[in-house]
């Protein structure tokens, strides 16, 4: 009897272990079918109702607007300058930016003068002055609530919900509070070149991780210890590249991808571990015949996705977006411009419409 | 563009292109027709460059440290303002930063620092190009900026562009002194304005005995003919015969604040008044009548003054 039911657990045990093995290494697939919407079917930004909460702003090069998940309806209009947006509205400029034009939602717009250009993140609305040296925080209205002047030009930039850091040409990292405190970071004397080339801030603020110098060029995390961030860890990179990047940290605050040119460093936080991460490019023919092709790290996506956005050329509509999970190819979207993404909820880009994943 | 591998070169050869106009350092970042209040209205490190042509030659030889690339027209991608621009790092601790450029000019810079897995040089005098500007630049236009890491300084670069010929003096627009508060060392209430002197007793400026903050609205033309313009170079008072003030656009230097100019501290909106007018630094004025002259040059030694008699009560 002993024997007989130990053969029925020992069965029962290979049941499971089959079963989530399989589960395992399964490709995931998505929870359900992806819904398009064309732009040609789009409504316009000014039909929207105001005061829905699953409001997803986008900026896909040729359009943006604001996609309502819950109902599926996009409202959107062509891009006709630069835009940067969020859940509460817009600003369009151009590239020699003599005037920026505040769009609140459901409020007339208004001109900012500021020789500078705006960029969102994350509740934060900043003015990039124009010499790459100075930066604003605007509020809602376009007032400006506090500015700072950095000595060196800034090269790289990012923000989670608490927290702006910007990197500078010399090696600096400057980090901001909401109120424009300055938050103390490992900073260093010009004496030489480490210049910052990509930096990101987990969304949980616990980690910034910045590719910095030339020889050697290193990763270096910063961890988050009550008041100010420390120098916790440093690996070397191979192929040292002088070119400026992106970079973006997991939700999950596992692992960090950095993108510039043609190569791709995927960079496991926990084990400070780096490595270059090879991919192809899809169109050799459309390589060749522009610039080359160029990756972007633009954004996590779940728990532990980031989206890579890749283009060949000077045109993009030969740009695909790719989607990483801890550092492994999952799923690429041809013709892809971008993606939305809040919370668990994201949207993949094109140029005729939004792909609701 | 042709990018040279050579042996670093062991001093600094930093020569200005010669251009068709040039906005100086010091001038104003934001167009002056943006208005005062403008985020940005603040002295530039740096100048900017029309050229003839859609390209520019290299200032200096050095190494290219640092490649920025605009991304495309109509992309879902932020792109910093200096557009397309790269740092370079010259011999004896200098860096350079041109912005601005054609994406062809970065693009060229990486593929040739991958091929060979070295830092790409380039050569003084080396063209690159900038077909339809990049950044906050227009078309032709480049920026130019040189900082000095042994002196923790931004250097103005004009001292090193000797194909400037100018003779015309600065312009002076306006010259105010303004009370400056004991308690914060801020200029407090309404400004005077310096009236010239032209010997009557009606020229005769009154204020009140104190230490003074003196602003100057002036400008110099250092490309005649074209909308360039710049910030004078040096700025001087002085009070009975004695100069009580000497300070200039030679550089800005660096804080932890941002930039200093013209001896005011950073970040650079401090020397700046609320009406756009260059704070040229303080100076005291003693109970009874004096002569104060505010002398103006620029970069070839031309002057431009303003002469008032003032009555400090």
């Amino acid at each position: 009897m002993k024997r007989r039911s130990r053969i029925l657990i020992l069965i029962l045990l290979a049941f499971l272990y089959v079963v989530f093995a399989v589960r395992d290494t399964k490709k995931s697939t998505p929870s359900s079918q992806p819904t398009f919407l064309s732009f040609a079917q789009a409504r316009s930004i000014s039909e929207m109702p105001h005061g829905f909460p699953d409001r997803l702003p986008f900026n896909g090069g040729f359009n943006f607007g604001y996609i309502d998940i819950a109902s599926k309806i996009v409202y959107s209009q062509p891009s006709t300058a630069r835009v940067a947006i969020d859940e509460h509205g817009w600003i369009t400029y151009a590239r020699v930016p003599d005037s920026l034009e505040l769009h609140e939602l459901g409020q007339k717009s208004v001109q900012l003068s500021a020789f500078a250009y705006p960029w969102f993140k994350s509740t934060w609305r900043i003015l990039l002055r124009g010499d790459q040296m100075g930066i604003a925080k605007i509020d809602d209205q376009g007032t400006i609530q506090w500015q700072r002047e950095f000595p060196m030009q800034i090269t790289a930039i990012d923000a989670n919900s608490r927290y702006f850091v910007a990197g500078l040409l010399d090696g600096s990292i400057y980090i901001f509070d909401k109120d424009g405190n300055r938050i103390v970071c490992a900073s260093q004397s010009f004496s030489t070149i480490r210049t910052i080339f990509a930096l990101a801030i987990s969304e949980d603020g616990k980690y910034i991780v910045a590719l910095k110098g030339i020889s050697p060029q290193n990763i270096e995390t910063f961890k988050n210890e009550k008041t100010m961030f420390t120098l916790v860890n440093t690996t070397k990179v191979a192929n040292a590249s002088v070119s400026q990047g992106s970079m973006s940290i997991s939700k999950n605050g596992t692992y960090a991808i950095a993108a510039r040119g043609e190569s791709i460093i995927y960079y496991n936080i926990k084990n400070n571990i780096s490595r270059n991460v090879p991919f192809p490019t899809r169109d050799q023919a459309a390589s060749s015949a522009g610039e080359g092709t160029r990756y972007f790290a633009i954004g996590s996506i779940g728990e532990n996705g980031i989206a890579l956005l890749r283009m060949s050329g000077l045109n993009p509509s030969t740009s695909d977006v790719l989607l990483l999970r801890n550092g492994l190819l999952e799923r690429e979207w041809e013709g892809a411009t971008g993606i939305a993404s809040s919370g668990d909820s994201f949207a993949v880009l094109f140029q005729d419409g939004v792909e609701l994943q | 563009m042709v990018i040279v591998r050579v042996a670093p070169v062991k001093a600094l050869d930093f020569l200005l292109p010669s251009a068709t106009e040039l906005s100086g350092f010091g001038s104003f970042l934001a167009q002056p027709d943006m208005g005062r209040s403008s985020f940005g209205f603040v002295p530039r490190s740096s100048v900017v460059l029309g050229m003839p042509q859609a390209k520019i030659h290299a200032p200096a030889s050095g190494a290219v440290v640092y490649i920025q690339r605009e991304a495309p027209q109509f992309s879902s991608i932020f792109s910093f303002p200096l557009g397309n621009a790269i740092a370079i790092e010259h011999p004896e601790k200098f860096v350079s930063v041109i912005a601005g450029l054609d994406g062809s000019a970065p693009a060229t810079f990486e593929a040739a620092s991958h091929e060979n897995g070295e830092i790409a040089r380039v050569s003084e005098g080396a063209t690159i190009s900038g077909i339809a500007g990049s950044g906050v630049f227009a078309e032709n236009f480049f920026g130019v900026s040189l900082y000095d890491i042994k002196n923790a300084l931004w250097i103005n670069p004009i001292f090193l562009a000797p194909w400037i010929v100018d003779h015309s003096a600065p312009v002076i627009q306006s010259v105010t002194l303004a009370r400056v508060g004991a308690a914060n060392g801020e200029a407090s209430g309404a400004p005077t304005e310096l009236v010239p002197a032209r010997g009557s007793k009606d020229t005769v400026v009154s204020c009140a005995q104190g230490n003074y903050s003196i602003a100057v609205a002036a400008y110099d033309a250092i490309t005649p003919g074209t909308n360039a313009y710049s910030a004078p170079y040096r700025f001087a008072a002085v009070l009975d015969g004695k100069t009580v003030l000497d300070t200039s656009f030679l550089g800005a230097k660096r804080s932890e604040n941002g930039l200093s100019f013209l001896g005011n501290q950073a970040p650079s909106l401090n020397a700046v008044t609320s009406k756009g007018l260059l704070k040229i630094g303080n100076i005291v004025l003693p109970k009874g009548e004096h002569d104060l002259s505010v002398h103006i040059s620029d970069y070839s030694g031309n002057v431009s003054s303003i002469k008032s008699r003032l009555l400090v009560r």
